[in-house]
């Protein structure tokens, strides 16, 4: 597994098993992306902490606790704190984000109900803004 | 209703002093009389002056039209008293006076019938409920009004004649429909956003699933149906926010602005679609358009979705002009006045009738979901603005909204041509 190390790892949590699954084969067939996926809000910051993603992608609306909540767990702890976060959500019409951004501060907002082309160059911007330190502008 | 109350009041109190006025009529004097009779008779005579000057201040103050109509063999007559009669129906007096059917005419085919009966109850039975109805006022336009009538009776108590008060209440009916409208497109909204929100999730599992098989399988036939799906997907999802849009019950976050701006801005939004269309656009905006109190990404909203209504409308290039100017309302209220007018295919009656309604739509095939004017409308109204559509098929359209403004005045350049 030579190429793993290559590979940039990212932490996919959604309620919807079937959405994690499909984005995870979509994802790995596209790029270079290694996806672990959950659809259990509470072990989010556990399975941050094991395998310390590059980039996790958050669901809002979840049953059991809703993404905002999950992204402050993450934030409040010492070990998972620096790993950017983006929320990928059905909302996401222009107002919605407006809102959302209100509310979350600088995190990042993605479409699910965009193509998985114009998810994977927002993905890249994500993580080469973080490996140069600065900071992505997400549309 | 106050003012219809009120004058409902003074038809009865007219009626009553009809009768006073009969029984002092009847107080005449005669040679041979006492001073005595003399003197109760002058008192009658100074009583019937004293009630017709009364009679006469109280028809003075009724807004509404009142007449009075005689009833001979049980039958509505001739018409012998008749004022105010101008604003509600268009009709002078001495139009009903000479024409008797007149009354009769002017009422709505379809609401003889009621009008009819009201009369005959009246006839049957000495009383009857006001009715509502319309009537064909005399510049063409439909008119609603509501009509009391009152019996009149001689001294042995033979029905004569009766008052009739017809009071116009076409505003009143104009606000009704407007609120049953709202009614149900909030309760439409509530709907829209929770099947709009749950819809959203299953879409992204299918979106996933066929970005999946097009990359797996890569087959020219079978892509071509994927591409299919993928369409109904996004147009699905289109659908979705356009109600989520519609849905919302933001309230506006009003600031004052000058509207011209926020046009000129969303002009530069949608200007590739008119360069790509050879769509010219002429803006005549006033010198000293008067600052709005609205909230400008609503009214953004509003022009975008104008804007590329008309355009729309315009195959073969043509002409959207823009006008801003100050005004007064058909209400004497200040106004800022827009007025958006294309060279385009223009629309139907029908489809004019229907425009604001919501998930009406005429671009069903270029996946218009209907929302798009209802959602204009309801932004207009929050604002407590008006708007309205004129148009002919082949004629191009006007469409027309109204912003009640405040004082403060700003300059604007005015800008002609592209």
């Amino acid at each position: 597994m030579g190429g793993s190390a290559l590979k940039k790892k990212i932490l996919l949590v959604d309620d919807e098993t079937s959405f994690c699954a499909l984005l995870k084969l979509n994802l790995e067939g596209r790029g270079p992306f290694q996806v672990l996926t959950t659809s259990n809000p509470h072990a989010v910051v556990k399975l941050a902490k094991e395998n310390q993603p590059d980039l996790i992608l958050l669901d809002i609306l979840m049953p059991e606790m809703d993404g905002m909540t999950v992204a402050v767990n993450l934030k409040g702890n010492k070990d998972t704190e620096d790993i950017p976060i983006a929320f990928l959500t059905a909302l996401a019409d222009e107002e919605e984000v407006r809102n959302l951004k209100c509310r979350t501060g600088d995190k990042y907002i993605l479409s699910k109900l965009g193509t998985n082309e114009e998810l994977v160059i927002s993905i890249n911007e994500i993580l080469s803004a973080k490996s140069s330190g600065k900071t992505y502008q997400c549309e | 209703m106050k003012l219809t109350k009120q004058n409902s009041n003074v038809i009865n109190e007219v009626s009553e002093l009809g009768k006073q006025n009969a029984e002092l009529k009847n107080a005449k004097v005669y040679p041979g009389m006492s001073g005595k009779e003399v003197a109760k008779s002058n008192q009658a005579a100074d009583g019937l002056r004293a009630n017709e000057s009364r009679y006469k201040t109280l028809l003075d103050a009724v807004t509404d039209c009142i007449y009075t109509a005689e009833i001979v063999n049980r039958r509505p007559g001739k018409i012998t008293i008749i004022s105010n009669c101008s604003s509600a129906t268009g009709y002078m007096p001495e139009e009903y006076l000479a024409h008797p059917d007149l009354l009769y005419e002017m009422v709505h085919e379809e609401d003889r019938y009621d009008t009819d009966k009201q009369v005959q109850n009246l006839i049957a039975t000495g009383s009857c409920n006001p009715i509502e109805h319309r009537i064909i006022h005399k510049d063409g336009s439909v008119k609603w009004v509501k009509k009391t009538l009152v019996p009149q009776y001689d001294e042995d108590g033979v029905l004569v004649a009766y008052d009739g008060l017809i009071s116009d209440i076409t505003r009143q009916k104009e606000t009704e429909s407007r609120l049953i409208q709202s009614q149900t497109i909030s309760s439409l909204g509530v709907l829209s956003a929770g099947v709009a929100h749950e819809i959203k999730n299953p879409l992204a599992i299918i979106l996933q699933g066929i970005e999946l098989l097009e990359f797996s399988l890569s087959k020219e036939g079978v892509n071509d149906v994927l591409a299919m799906m993928k369409d109904a997907v996004f147009r699905a999802s289109r659908i979705t926010k356009d109600l989520l849009t519609f849905s919302r019950e933001n309230t506006p976050a009003l600031e004052e602005i000058d509207l011209a701006q926020v046009i000129n801005e969303t002009l530069s939004l949608v200007d590739h679609i008119f360069n790509l269309k050879q769509i010219k656009i002429v803006r005549n905006f006033s010198l000293d358009l008067p600052k709005v109190k609205v909230d400008s990404n609503q009214m953004k909203q509003v022009f975008i979705n104008l804007l590329t209504n008309a355009a729309e409308a315009m195959t073969e290039g043509g002409t959207i002009t823009i006008t801003a100017d100050s005004s007064q309302n058909i209400h004497k209220k200040k106004i800022v006045r827009i007025v958006i007018i294309d060279t385009g295919c223009g629309i139907s009656k029908e489809d004019k009738q229907r425009a604001f309604d919501p998930f009406y739509t005429t671009k069903k095939k270029s996946g218009g979901t209907g929302l798009g004017l209802s959602v204009v409308k309801g932004i207009i109204e929050k604002h407590k603005g008006d708007i309205k559509i004129e148009s002919e098929l082949g004629k191009g359209a006007s469409v027309i909204i109204e912003l009640p403004y405040y004082e403060n005045k700003i300059k604007q350049e005015v800008t002609d041509g592209r």
